[in-house]
């Protein structure tokens, strides 16, 4: 019997300590850091969003146009929200493009905004 | 981008939120020990404002505070209406704790301070969030309403409109109660429910087996750091973790006293765990096939009893689901590939499935999953060992779900299997927790206690 729970608190033992030393993708001093994640693959795009926040109204549709890539969108629809927001390729009336990364080049009604453009279509 | 809101706040709030929780939660939980008691309080404050939330947006009405806070305190105030029952002779025969049983119980507080620390140290990140949860609660918590092109519109296809709504709404009923969204102090709803599962896990096993087993049964449950992790803040993981645990306690409670009480705990929690994710119900389900299929052991009536209290939630909340927003199509499985002209499709499916889980996701846990077994070959069965069947199917389920998706099965278990696993470990505490004092307070020659009967 003593050793079974020898054995017993041993596999615990194992067991909290695989937690503690493999605790899942980052490390303890990575896990404490404070920083923004969100936006940190792009810093610049987040100026961007705050300009197509404040430019356009709450209930807009923001048809965004960035480098290929999931985390653009995402990112864009959660800061924006709750605006609607479709991909680049979307055909939309009546709502606003913005565009990310590239200069209007004297596109009429154009906005220039931090990182980009906006444009109400 | 976002409002500022101080974690003092947030913690003030959260506070306040579990105080109004514990007061309704006495009413069903009188035979329950204290720090069980306080993680049922917890998920009634929780639930009790995001009912409210959705009460105010039905009718008009932008959720604050300050309404809010009146909800609370009307539900609070007229719950001590109700005579409460007194507790249990096993409530109050429970020992006082030992100086070791209160140690571990502050090492495993320990655990969900850091936690804590590291929720607070930037806004919530994962793509899950930022597609999923987050977006869909901060869209309620914007416009103080739901919606309907959260689940009807082709735009957002990509945020799984199918999915059930608790956690959103826990999120934007508490930013809604705190004035403001910030990624960054919302995020303590996370260590939140840590601090509830482990004090549920903790106070049934100490109540059901022995305090020390329970105190190191929830050391266990509030260091296990992959699951309480920042990738997990913002998901639906940690939430769906309390809800299991939840359910599970109220189950093994239901097997061994059916009183009302217990009825009504297991009916509050299957309904959470339907709420919060998918997987949720699947894990209820899996409980009613386990009563089912083991009906012989049982009384007659408990069987029947644990069946409807398991059954009836689950088909409550499908159809209160599909009254507030019609049909939504699920977008990651392929039903199809069940026909039998797809077998061979599915058999190939399921081999990827097994071969990247053998080569990657087994050794990746290799160390904990060596534990585990060396533990359950060592150790007595318990009481508790009723939840290793659900348990042990909810996995292999997890893994023919992969194979069934409507993506690439590889990449489905390489993005979901391990953390979605990973939510069953409060459940396996309790599991852990029941051996443990099967094992050390029982005498050498004690057989064990078998599994309910």
């Amino acid at each position: 019997l003593a050793l079974r729970r020898l054995v017993t608190a041993l596999s615990l033992a194992l067991l909290l300590g695989s937690f503690l030393t493999k605790p899942g993708a980052v490390g303890i001093e990575e896990r404490l850091e404070r920083r923004d994640r969100i936006l940190e693959f792009d810093p610049r795009y987040r100026s961007f969003l705050v300009a197509v926040e404040r430019g356009t109204p709450r209930e807009a549709t923001v048809v965004l146009v960035t480098p290929p890539g999931r985390p653009y969108l995402y990112i864009g629809a959660y800061v924006l929200a709750p605006r609607r927001v479709l991909e680049e390729d979307a055909a939309v009336r009546g709502g606003y493009l913005a565009v990310y990364g590239r200069d209007p080049l004297g596109m009429p009604g154009a906005i220039e905004i931090p990182g980009g453009f906006l444009l109400r279509q | 981008v976002t409002d500022s809101v101080s974690a003092a706040t947030v913690l003030v709030v959260l506070a306040a939120i579990a105080v109004a929780g514990y007061l309704p939660a006495r009413l069903f939980t009188s035979s329950l020990s204290l720090p069980e008691r306080l993680g049922w309080g917890m998920a009634s404050g929780l639930t009790l404002l995001a009912l409210a939330s959705v009460g105010l947006m039905a009718v008009g009405l932008v959720p604050g505070p300050k309404k809010l806070g009146a909800a609370l305190l009307l539900v609070a105030a007229g719950s001590l209406l109700i005579r409460k029952r007194p507790a249990t002779r096993e409530a109050r025969q429970m020992r006082r704790p030992s100086p070791a049983t209160v140690g571990i119980a502050l090492l495993a507080f320990a655990g969900v301070l850091f936690f804590a620390v590291q929720a607070t140290a930037g806004p919530m990140w994962v793509t899950d969030h930022l597609a999923i949860w987050g977006l869909k609660a901060k869209t309620i918590f914007v416009t103080a309403s739901i919606p309907d092109r959260l689940f009807h519109d082709p735009a957002l296809e990509w945020s799984n409109p199918a999915y059930p709504l608790l956690v959103p709404l826990s999120l934007s009923s508490l930013a809604a109660a705190v004035c403001g969204w910030d990624g960054r102090s919302l995020a303590l709803l996370y260590p939140f429910w840590q601090l509830a599962t482990v004090s549920v896990v903790s106070g049934f096993v100490g109540r059901r087996a022995d305090p020390l087993a329970g105190a190191l049964a929830g050391l266990l449950c509030a260091w296990c750091l992959p699951l309480y992790a920042p990738p997990n803040l913002g998901t639906a993981e940690i939430p769906m973790a309390f809800s299991m645990t939840l359910v599970s306690t109220a189950f093994l409670d239901l097997l061994e006293r059916d009183c009302v009480e217990t009825r009504i705990r297991l009916c509050l929690a299957a309904t959470l765990a339907a709420a919060t994710k998918a997987e949720g119900t699947l894990f209820v389900l899996l409980l009613l096939a386990t009563v089912v299929a083991r009906r012989h052991f049982f009384a007659r009536t408990l069987a029947s009893v644990a069946a409807a209290c398991l059954a009836l939630p689950v088909l409550s909340h499908a159809l209160a689901l599909q009254l507030l927003r019609g049909s939504v199509p699920g977008r990651s499985t392929e039903w199809s590939l069940l026909e039998p002209g797809r077998w061979v499709e599915l058999a190939e499916r399921l081999g990827r499935v097994a071969v990247r889980l053998f080569h990657v996701e087994v050794p990746g846990g290799a160390l904990a999953l060596l534990a585990l077994a060396i533990f359950l070959a060592v150790t007595r069965r318990s009481f508790a060992d009723a939840l290793l069947h659900p348990i042990g199917l909810l996995v292999v389920a997890y893994a023919f779900a992969a194979a069934l998706s409507r993506f690439d099965p590889v990449w489905q278990v390489a993005s979901a299997f391990a953390r979605i696993t990973l939510t069953l470990f409060p459940v396996a505490a309790l599991i852990l927790g029941g051996r443990m004092a099967a094992t050390f307070s029982a005498p050498a020659d004690a057989p064990g206690e078998l599994a309910p009967s």
